[in-house]
């Protein structure tokens, strides 16, 4: 129970963690139907941004401040001067998908050229051991876990209660619809391009607590975004959330058998068999 | 003349749907539009409240040239239109589709009474305030599409098969509030396949037939006919 | 001068990988982020195959081939039926583990300092040393793969590919099984980019990860999207663009470090301006076949002699009524979630007559058509041909029985000229068989001229032989559905389902068109049809079936069911 429990809570961290990045990713892809790839680059840009300010002797918070906005910004750039214009003339799904993977590789080689590929850890935060029972997990892991979850529900309630929240459910619910009443998609796109990014640079920041940052972060962070959405079930964010935590529980668990090398194996083994018996995810709707 | 159309053509791409035609709607009028599935009924609607763009002829609304402009920007003049399928934000609740609905009017001081006006049509919706539109049935959702048309006031309603997929009691009910709608001063040009029911409540009935329009004529006369078949 | 040769070989491997790339991406429409991955893999096999069992480079390259082709049909199989952004996903997963796998099985690949002293390569007496001595073999190699791939796509093998590129419905609704070409197409290209990973481990008698990232995988689709999709000569310079560019940077001082990340600024930028200012590549595919002159022509703009004539001798006459069901729906049901859209439905579709399928809105005649024509499969009951069951057929196996169907939006290749919409809906061709195409070329030839004549000979009786070259999507509406037609004869079929076939036409031609319709009965045809137009309806069935909430509530003749007031209620309501 001891070592099952303890891995337990350790995939419920991670798996709170991987919910933030789907929903980031996730929440631009339900309102949008891009594929952005370039989020990748905007995780890692987030993380290599606040590591920067850090370096120029500006406290943890504002420069996590600076990180988000700069992060941010980035993210509706990309969708204002890069999706939005091609999008205009019509262009193939994979003719974005590739831009976005230009971006993607461009943006990352910049980051590498600017700060070299080695590995860059965060400091700053006071790293303190905590003991709950035969349970152990460290500052780092507890504000992951309540920053993650605090984001998703002031998300879900932005999305609930607000005026513009109820645009972004209208755009995703019925793109056509909504331009028919007069709801200007493009407005609406710059806007969840921002909050997706915001949150995946809040996520950066949690992930860059705990492991040191290097060039390729983003591409990682970025398959586990899009499993986690397809797991969870495209369309359903609340489906993505589960969908975090199933794969952070699994991956957990799994080292209860297999040696920690094969992290990887687990997940590709997970997106193989949802794909093939539920290609919907776990809380998508078939489509006729 | 509220509405009138001359000489539209209007295709997709290579594909020409309608070939000149004319139509057109007066004040506080009761028109229908029957015809077999892709006459180009729907295309003509879309057409009219400036969704798609003929390749040539004009729609004069209210005596300006409305020809396609963006049907938010005809909605404010009074112009609305009802899909005939995805014509709701299935995820949101009623109230909120109620209110979307009103967004292209922006805001309005009374909005509240405009959803109270919708309610006093469909005092259903106003039973199932909270619920997420897919979860009521067809006919609650038509009603919600209809309602949402409503709620800007328009001078003139174009509805597109409003009854498809419901019971007959309810097209009954459906007929009955939309001449009450025309009652409100509103003018109606309805599509539809249960073409009885067209008839029985217009004044006035167009038949359309391969993208073109073969008869223009009164409920008089349309009630007189032996076969409606040779229409079709 | 050894470095330069060295780059040029280096180039030649990428122009095969990128080649590669462009069968599966280009051709296959499939976008795989793994390719690295099989390269990788190849490299890898073929090294420990050479090392362990002593033998010649040759026979490891030719193993990894075989085992890694293998590998890449296993994989894609599960994945064609799904979304592209599945096996996008998919891929880039598989691209990563492999990567992860290479590191962490240190017994077998040597984790990530690799394996040294692979054997170099060694043919009849020939142990090139050296970049220069190299060169002959690796022309050898770059010729062969083009001579492959050229060969694919150039064949009726390589005309499928195109169509499933631009409709895979339509595909499949002309007798062509799309997920098999997609495999086949898969296997191809893992294989080769298998193949030359093992020359490149034999050349440069090393093999490491670091040739199997994903990075590595998003260069090889840049420069495959650079020379343009589906243009294997514009492989060759996407390639050698994006080697020899680099490359240049390594002779500005104090740059190599940062060669890896200066050739991701430069991918990644390139690929950004291309797919926004020039998508098609460096060399679109087309460029050599002049735009004809004329635009979108009007609609309406037939030529005279469209009509299907029954002047030749290769129709038969009308031959005296022999009629008789060929085609039997007994009792077939299909239920969506809690709604039965079709209920206990039967129909019997008799020779050389016109069957005509009606009902109001929502009364399932669509789903109907769909499960007669196999695009859906019935909960209950059972469909006959000529005494066979086909209940259970898959869609692509009924033009190859005798069974075709046309499609409301026509759905035409408009990408392909108007003789390729017809060339490719001949059944059984021999030359969609890759093993056919280079064991048998004699056979396809003689084939292939076979079924020229046959397209020319349907595209004269529909009136666009003129037309032949033309690229179909510069054909006005009317012509397109006149090709439509000239495709469903070119099937052979004797059974023609049309699904709404005067949708879209002309008011004027409408009679012309009933005219075809009624020709092609008369030539012994059996036609269904689905059809909202009563005019149509009336003007050429010699049977109607009546439908209402998924079942047949009458059939007989036009005139006898319009002359019921019962089914009048139905139709138009009460």
């Amino acid at each position: 129970m001891g070592l099952f429990g303890q891995l337990l809570i350790r995939g419920l961290i991670t798996g709170s963690l991987y919910a933030l990045l789907g929903v980031s990713w996730g929440i631009i892809y339900n309102t949008t139907r891009t594929f952005h790839f370039a989020h990748g680059f905007i995780f890692t840009l987030a993380s290599y941004m606040i590591l920067l300010f850090v370096d120029l002797s500006l406290p943890l918070f504002p420069s996590l401040l600076m990180g988000l906005i700069v992060a941010t910004l980035a993210g509706c750039a990309i969708e204002l001067f890069a999706y939005l214009p091609m999008r205009r003339k019509n262009a193939s799904q994979l003719a974005l998908f590739l831009t976005a993977m230009g971006i993607m590789i461009a943006g990352q080689s910049i980051l590498r050229l600017l700060f070299g590929p080695d590995s860059r850890p965060l400091t700053g935060f006071p790293e303190t051991v905590i003991n709950v029972g035969a349970i152990t997990f460290t500052s780092v892991d507890l504000l992951t876990v309540v920053t993650a979850w605090v984001v998703m529900a002031l998300l879900f309630i932005f999305l609930a209660r607000t005026k513009a929240g109820m645009m972004i459910r209208a755009v995703s619910s019925n793109p056509e619809k909504a331009t028919f009443i007069g709801i200007d998609s493009s407005k609406i796109f710059i806007l969840v391009f921002g909050i997706g990014s915001l949150l995946a640079a809040i996520a950066a920041f949690l992930a860059t607590l705990d492991k040191p940052a290097t060039p390729n972060i983003g591409i990682q962070a970025l398959l586990t975004a899009f499993i986690t959405v397809f797991l969870g079930g495209v369309g359903s964010l609340p489906g993505t959330v589960i969908g975090g935590l199933v794969l952070g529980i699994t991956e957990s668990l799994v080292i209860m058998v297999l040696p920690t090398e094969y992290k990887m194996i687990v997940t590709f083994l997970i997106l193989f068999v949802v794909i093939l018996v539920k290609p919907e995810g776990l809380m998508g709707k078939k489509t006729a | 003349m509220l509405l009138e159309a001359k000489n539209l053509d209007v295709g997709y791409q290579e594909k020409q749907v309608i070939y000149n035609t004319s139509v057109h709607v007066d004040s506080g009028e009761f028109v229908a539009l029957i015809g077999h599935n892709g006459a180009g009924k729907t295309t003509l609607l879309k057409t009219l409240c400036g969704y798609l763009k003929p390749s040539a002829g004009t729609v004069i609304y209210k005596g300006e040239d409305i020809t396609a402009k963006s049907p938010a920007i005809n909605v404010k003049k009074g112009l609305s239109f009802v899909h005939q399928e995805k014509s709701l934000f299935p995820n949101l609740s009623v109230l909120e589709n109620l209110e979307l609905a009103g967004y292209a009017i922006g805001k309005t001081a009374d909005l509240k009474e405009r959803l109270n006006d919708a309610y006093h049509l469909f005092p259903v919706l106003r039973e199932r305030e909270k619920q997420r539109a897919e979860t009521l049935s067809g006919g609650q959702q038509k009603q919600l599409a209809v309602a949402m048309s409503m709620l800007v006031r328009p001078d003139l309603l174009l509805l597109d098969e409003p009854s498809l997929g419901l019971s007959p009691n309810i097209v009954r009910e459906m007929g009955k509030v939309l001449q009450q709608i025309q009652s409100m001063g509103t003018a109606i040009l309805l599509v539809e396949q249960n073409v009885k029911m067209a008839i029985s409540l217009a004044q006035r009935i167009y038949v359309m037939r391969t993208g073109q329009i073969i008869l223009d004529d009164t409920r008089e006369n349309m009630e007189k006919r032996t076969s409606l078949w040779d229409l079709f | 001068m050894e470095y330069l040769t060295h780059t040029l070989n280096l180039a030649f491997i990428f122009v095969i990988l990128t080649v590669s790339l462009n069968l599966i991406l280009g051709y296959g429409g499939m976008v795989s982020m793994a390719h690295a991955a099989f390269f990788c893999i190849g490299g890898y096999f073929s090294a420990i195959v050479t090392m362990h069992f002593g033998c010649n480079f040759l026979i490891g390259i030719a193993a990894a081939i075989l085992v890694t082709a293998a590998v890449g049909g296993a994989l894609a199989a599960p994945f064609i039926r799904v979304q592209e952004e599945y096996l996008v996903l998919f891929t880039i997963a598989f691209q990563m583990l492999v990567f992860h796998l290479m590191l962490s099985l240190y017994t077998i690949t040597g984790g990530d300092s690799g394996i040294f002293g692979v054997p170099g390569p060694k043919l009849l007496g020939l142990a090139p040393h050296n970049p220069s001595q190299f060169l002959p073999f690796m022309v050898v190699f770059v010729f062969l793969t083009y001579y492959v791939a050229l060969k694919i796509t150039k064949s009726p093998f390589g005309r499928v590919l195109k169509g499933i590129r631009e409709d895979e419905k339509s595909v499949i609704s002309l007798g062509k099984d799309v997920k098999k070409y997609k495999i086949i197409i898969f296997m191809v290209g893992t294989g080769i980019a298998a193949g030359v990973g093992g020359v490149f481990a034999h050349y440069t008698q090393f093999i490491s990860p670091s040739i199997g990232t994903l990075d590595e995988s998003i260069l090889i689709i840049a420069m495959v999207v650079l020379g343009g999709t589906a243009n294997l000569w514009g492989s060759a310079v996407g390639a050698f663009l994006l080697i020899i560019i680099p490359e240049i940077l390594n002779f500005l001082p104090g740059a190599s470090d940062l060669i890896v990340p200066l050739r991701g600024v430069i991918y990644g930028v390139l690929l950004i301006l291309f797919m926004r200012f020039r998508p098609e590549g460096l060399i679109p595919e087309y460029f050599h076949l002049k735009k004809s002159g004329q635009g979108k022509a009007a609609a309406g703009t037939l030529s005279p002699s469209a009509s299907v004539s029954t002047e030749d001798r290769s129709i038969p006459r009308k031959e005296p009524a022999r009629s008789g069901v060929i085609l039997e729906v007994k009792g077939i049901s299909k239920s969506f979630g809690g709604l039965k859209a079709v209920d206990d439905f039967s129909m019997g579709l008799e020779k050389s007559r016109v069957t005509a399928l009606v009902g109001p809105n929502g009364c399932g005649k669509t789903t109907a058509f769909n499960l007669v024509t196999g695009f859906l499969k019935p909960d209950q009951g059972r469909i006959q041909f000529q005494g066979k069951d086909i209940t259970n057929l898959p869609p692509y196996k009924m033009p190859h029985i005798g069974i075709v169907r046309s499609w409301q939006d026509v759905r035409n290749f408009q990408g392909m000229t108007v003789l390729d919409n017809v060339l490719i809906a001949n059944q059984d061709q021999s030359g969609e068989r890759l093993l056919n195409l280079f064991f048998m070329p004699w056979r396809i030839k003689k084939e292939e001229k076979k079924n020229l004549d046959k397209a020319m000979f349907y595209l004269k009786q529909v009136g666009l032989l003129t037309k032949r070259l033309e690229i179909t999507k510069n054909l006005s509406y009317a012509e397109q559905k006149l090709l439509a037609i000239a495709r469903l004869l070119t099937t052979g079929a004797e059974v023609l389902l049309l699904d709404e076939p005067s949708s879209g036409v002309d008011p004027n031609w409408v009679e012309r068109f009933m005219g075809i319709i009624r020709k092609l009965a008369e030539s012994g045809k059996t036609i269904c049809i689905v059809e909202h137009n009563l005019e149509v309806v009336r003007g050429v069935s010699d049977t109607v079936y009546f439908m209402a909430e998924g079942r047949m509530i009458a059939h007989g003749s036009a005139e006898e069911l319009m002359a019921d007031p019962k089914l009048g209620e139905i139709y138009f309501g009460v």
